[in-house]
């Protein structure tokens, strides 16, 4: 479902520097699916970081917690006596774990140290594909179960721009056309009157999908270089 | 009976064992379907992360050594390498095996062999991983939790061996009863490696190598 | 309110048989790879936030759920559903991290237990969030 990446370390090392207790809270939902966020990436996160501080002689300390989940009120509620040992919480859940976590602890200040990328498929261990905008106004059953939101590029809802070719997007050369693949497919499915209708159009800003490797797993999707 | 363990049941239970290990592995690849690999386009900012040592270095190699069996459970990672790395390598090198070797087929390993020392010492260690391994069982209570009667027959089976073949060699007790034991109980152990609780010893590598997942030890081709 | 169907007394043998010849053989397997060796434990999250109790033990879940249907052939009780109900959906939350060493797909088999009590129409209380 959601998917995430861990922000590069340096980036979280600058913003908890100057906390002396830290508290890197895990989530066992979608981002630890996702690798990017469970028990294993917490305490992973959290031995890079004491042997980083270490080695600076700098005095933070990091404790690790995972809950079931951090977008429900209800998992945190285990955290109320742990938290007040500490100075500071890091959060590796999605964008709506960390603003919960905020909420709910709002005397503490609460950073992320993951970015919340899509909501996407799983592709392969560590490899994922982005899906879905959330963009309120699924339309996915007049194109075939393909998102145009997504997977086209300029997120036109009324077929293909004049840059296919080749049925490849002109934006992203390695990207197939979404519309091709819609028009495909509908008429595999001999539904073709499905887009013929007028689509109301979104005023999306171009963006083409988003592809989530964690790093460990880079070097088993890419080609050589 | 000396006879007819040594000859015909040691060969029947060799044989179990070869075939059914060829049995598992192809039913294994039977099994499992291969899998195409994913490969994307290289980002032009994209550096190949090479393995080094240095200061820089060291924060994420402490996480990944952290996060792995090694890490989370030092001792136990440490028993079990040791453990079955010496069950397979004692008899091997053993002197004693080797000499029957040269007399019963004439092939002649006896060089290679391990001096008496070191064989009493490896026995002593294989005694040891498999006194912790008990141990472990009793008293640790989320192994206690699984354990059954079955896996603690296991764990005397494979101290049979080594336990007979020990006294044997140093001649206390009755030799010819203590060699009957060490027969019976390798032959035993020989049906049960492909079929019984042993068939980890093949699954280890079919699972880890082949089959695609977080913690597979390779890349991994192939899924159920 | 809609007329709910009465419980059958006990829960379809058959129905359970034929999941669990549908996978069979890696079942098999699977549980009898398990080494029973608990290196399995520190890898579940729930297992080392509540408390490192055994129940919470991966291996222990799928021993007592799958594991468990499988060796009674699927003639299990009402009350056996009840414990692999709460074995299933309150133990475990299919986040697939757990490490076996010998590459056991736990969470594939708790998911099987699930799609079995499904078929019973033994479901998760969802209200209790
Ligand atoms: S780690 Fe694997 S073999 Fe060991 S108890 Fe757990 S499931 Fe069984
Ligand atoms: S899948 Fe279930 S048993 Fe495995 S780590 Fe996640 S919660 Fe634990």
């Amino acid at each position: 479902m959601v998917k995430g990446k861990r922000k590069p370390l340096k980036q979280i090392q600058d913003s908890i520097k100057d906390y002396n207790k830290v508290l890197t809270v895990g989530c066992g939902g979608c981002v630890s699916i996702c690798l990017a966020g469970g028990q294993k990436e917490v305490i992973a996160l959290n031995t890079e970081l004491n042997v980083t501080f270490k080695l600076e002689k700098i005095e933070t300390r990091l404790d690790a917690y995972t809950v079931e989940r951090q977008c429900n009120m209800n998992f945190l509620a285990e955290l109320d006596k742990v938290v007040e040992k500490y100075d500071c919480l890091m959060s590796m859940a999605c964008g709506a774990g960390v603003q919960l976590l905020a909420e709910r602890f709002h005397q503490k200040p609460v950073i992320p140290a993951i970015n919340t990328m899509a909501i996407g498929i799983d592709r392969g261990v560590g490899l994922y594909e982005e899906r879905c905008r959330a963009c309120g106004e699924c339309v996915i059953g007049f194109t075939g179960g393909i998102c145009p939101v997504t997977r086209c590029a300029k997120g036109l809802f009324n077929g293909p721009c004049g840059g296919v070719n080749n049925g490849q997007c002109e934006a992203n050369k390695d990207a197939p056309c979404a519309w091709v693949d819609i028009y495909n497919r509908l008429k595999e499915q001999n539904r073709l009157d499905s887009i013929l209708k007028f689509q109301e159009t979104m005023l999306w800003q171009n963006q083409t999908q988003r592809t989530i490797i964690q790093e460990p797993y880079e070097k088993r999707y890419y080609e050589k270089s | 009976m000396y006879e007819f363990i040594r000859g015909p049941m040691a060969w029947t239970c060799f044989s179990i064992l070869i075939l059914g290990m060829i049995f598992q592995v192809v039913r294994f690849f039977l099994l499992t379907k291969k899998i195409q690999p994913v490969r994307l386009a290289t980002p032009p900012r994209y550096i190949k992360k090479k393995f080094e040592l240095s200061r820089e270095s060291l924060p994420s190699l402490a996480a990944k050594l952290r996060v792995s069996v090694v890490g989370v459970n030092p001792l136990m990672t440490l028993v079990t390498i040791v453990f079955h790395v010496s069950i397979i390598v004692l008899p091997l090198f053993l002197m004693e095996h080797n000499i029957l070797l040269d007399v019963l087929w004439g092939i002649n390993f006896c060089p290679c062999s391990f001096p008496e020392s070191i064989a009493d010492f490896l026995t002593g260690v294989i005694l040891a991983c498999i006194l912790f391994f008990l141990f472990r069982r009793i008293f640790v209570s989320r192994v206690r939790s699984i354990s059954t009667f079955y896996d603690y027959f296991i764990i005397l089976l494979t101290a049979t061996p080594f336990v007979t073949g020990f006294l044997a060699i140093h001649g206390f007790f009755d030799y010819r009863t203590l060699i009957i034991i060490h027969l019976i109980s390798v032959n035993l152990i020989m049906v049960f490696l492909p079929f019984a609780k042993f068939v980890h010893s093949i699954f280890f590598f079919l699972n880890r190598f082949f089959i695609r997942s977080e913690y597979s030890l390779s890349t991994g081709s192939r899924n159920w | 309110m809609p007329e709910t169907e009465a419980k059958p007394e006990a829960p379809d043998r058959k129905e359970i048989l034929e999941f669990l010849s549908e996978h069979k053989t890696k079942m098999k397997l699977f549980l009898k790879v398990c080494a029973h060796c608990g290196l399995c434990a520190e890898s579940c999250f729930i297992y080392t936030t509540r408390g490192c109790k055994p129940e919470y033990m991966p291996s222990h879940k799928m021993i007592n759920s799958i594991g468990k249907l499988y060796k009674k052939k699927g003639k299990v009780s009402w009350e056996t559903f009840e414990e692999i109900k709460e074995i299933v959906w309150k133990r475990c939350v299919l986040c697939t991290r757990c490490y076996c060493p010998l590459g056991i797909d736990i969470p594939e088999m708790i998911a099987l237990a699930r799609s079995i009590c499904r078929s019973q129409n033994v479901l998760p209380d969802f209200d209790e969030e």
